[in-house]
């Protein structure tokens, strides 16, 4: 007797298992998490009782080091600007050549949207003076203003962190300057 | 790449279908005021011929008046002759504005001498003769021919696909000229627009502006128009939605793999706002390796903020922005290593990730 009310709970326990894994999957297909999130840390903030969207495996990217001003991040400010700017007015004859340098030394959003610009069309051709840092209030951005024949450019830099290096975010040209075109 | 978007999309392809362009967003929040732009200009089709424009604003529209907005016209018109949108006839006009404030312009500049008419193409061959390249009809057109030829062009923020098409040294220019644009397209489409005709006793009635192509691409809503009004030393709740993972150790619910969460999830809903945590400095706007997309805030006194998991069109703000307490900088999306749209927040202190809830309802903003 005892033996067959086990029984029945075996095959209850599988139908159960069964239409957890069901409705997981289902789930799973609707774009839902299957369960919420159990919290290892009990101390943690109540979490809702509903589906709670998750997090797939896989590593985040990390995070600089907490970023203050000092000499060396503003040397190395005025010197990422002023490498990138004069490469950037170069005027190459090879453009993917000259692509190919640029692109690092770019953030990942400029380097997404500055890889249009055909390097002939930039109106400046050589820097005509040191760059000068107008330093942020923020130590993860920097402007530096940098003099061509073209006018002043202002380009400005930012850093994921105080280990991390300055990164061209924009190069604007001097104000009123009308977009040439056109390859 | 939205694979979200897309089930959302077939979901409401009906109402799509039917010239409604709010679909992402109908099945989750109310509506959004509409911000894609009106539906094109009504016209009569004969390529080429002169545009005369009728029953314009007398009023500037955007600082824009008379020649320049019959041109404008004149830049809608090809579009609408490809079967282009909405979304393609504003882009047409910002770049002629970014060009040649819409005027047809006899003369290049530094870079381009031989640059001509609105869009200030170039002799090389690339964009037709002289005639064609000072002809607004013409010179649109083959504006319109290279643009389409650009990968992905109705879902890059516009300024991108129109660099891409004029190869300008600033992919930034054009923004500027986004909304401009956009007014001009509005005024413009309730316009009517009619040809020159060779015979002047029987005008060409203009089409009503109903001649509507629907936008391939709606603009997210305007930053700023859900911003909730918070004091300017105030901390805020980033999204609204519960605490679906804090931070700490978590147990995965399929592997059962445990390991660090750096922040606390928010479930809150997929294209629902999130706000600025305090007042700050936008030092990141971009993808991010498991992110997908990472906006960090700076406050200052060693205090970062971090969101993650937005759509790369889900970006409200740029690196060296201002924000305030509450201001909208990002839609919640599902981007990166997430299965379910929320949002992903991290609080930073002298470069460690600590716990958000605890450091936020010390601000006075409680999460969840």
């Amino acid at each position: 007797m005892k033996a067959r009310v086990t029984q029945v709970q075996h095959q209850l326990k599988d139908v159960t298992r069964t239409a957890v894994l069901a409705a997981g999957l289902l789930a799973l297909l609707l774009g839902c998490s299957p369960a919420p999130d159990v919290p290892v840390d009990a101390s943690a903030p109540t979490t809702s009782s509903a589906a709670a969207p998750l997090e797939a495996e896989g590593d985040f990217a990390e995070p600089g080091s907490a970023a203050t001003w000092d000499q060396p991040s503003a040397d190395a400010a005025i010197q990422a600007a002023t490498t990138a700017t004069a490469l950037f007015v170069s005027h190459p004859d090879d453009a993917q050549a000259w692509w190919a340098q640029l692109q690092p030394l770019l953030s990942a959003t400029a380097a997404r949207d500055y890889v249009g610009v055909d390097p002939a069309n930039v109106p400046a051709r050589r820097l005509t003076g040191p760059a000068v840092l107008e330093q942020d209030a923020s130590a993860y951005l920097a402007t530096a203003v940098v003099p061509t024949d073209h006018g002043a450019y202002t380009v400005l830099l930012s850093r994921q962190g105080g280990d991390q290096p300055w990164l061209v975010e924009s190069f604007t040209p001097p104000p009123s300057d009308s977009s040439a075109a056109r390859s | 790449m939205k694979r979200t978007w897309i089930a959302v999309a077939a979901l409401v392809a009906p109402v799509l279908l039917t010239g409604g362009c709010l679909g992402t967003y109908l099945l989750i929040q109310p509506p959004p005021p509409p911000t894609c732009g009106p539906q094109g200009v009504g016209t009569t089709d004969t390529p080429g011929a002169a545009v005369q424009v009728a029953g314009l604003p007398t009023t500037a529209v955007a600082g824009y008046r008379g020649e320049q907005l019959a041109n404008a016209a004149a830049v809608m018109d090809a579009a609408r002759a490809l079967g282009l949108d909405s979304h393609a006839q504003t882009l047409g006009v910002m770049v002629a504005m970014g060009e040649s404030s819409l005027r047809v312009i006899d003369r290049g500049d530094a870079v381009g001498p031989d640059s001509r008419g609105l869009f200030q193409q170039r002799a090389n061959g690339a964009w037709g003769s002289y005639a064609d390249r000072m002809d607004p009809t013409t010179s649109a057109t083959n504006f319109y021919r290279a643009l389409v030829k650009v990968p992905g062009w109705a879902q890059l923020e516009p300024t991108i696909a129109a660099n891409r098409t004029q190869r300008n040294a600033d992919p930034y220019h054009y923004r500027q000229y986004w909304g401009p644009a956009q007014q001009v397209v509005a005024a413009l489409a309730g316009a009517t627009v009619t040809t020159v005709t060779t015979d002047p006793a029987a005008p060409v009635p203009g089409a009503p502006a109903a001649a509507a192509v629907p936008a391939l691409a709606c603009q997210p809503p305007p930053p700023g128009a859900a911003d909730l009004q918070a004091p300017a030393g105030s901390w805020v709740k980033p999204a609204v939605g519960p605490l679906t993972s804090p931070f700490g150790t978590r147990r995965h619910p399929v592997t059962g793999v445990v390991r660090a969460h750096k922040g606390d999830d928010i479930g809150a809903p997929c294209g629902s706002p999130i706000y600025a945590a305090a007042a700050g400095r936008v030092i990141t706007a971009g993808t991010a390796s498991g992110y997908g997309h990472l906006v960090v805030l700076d406050h200052g006194g060693g205090v970062l903020t971090r969101y993650g998991h937005m759509y790369a069109d889900g970006l409200h703000v740029r690196v060296g922005e201002s924000v305030s307490p509450g201001q909208v900088i990002a839609d919640v999306g599902s981007d990166g290593l997430s299965t379910g749209c929320h949002l992903h927040f991290e609080v930073m202190r002298d470069g460690e990730l600590v716990d958000p809830a605890p450091f936020m309802a010390s601000q006075g903003a409680v999460l969840g």
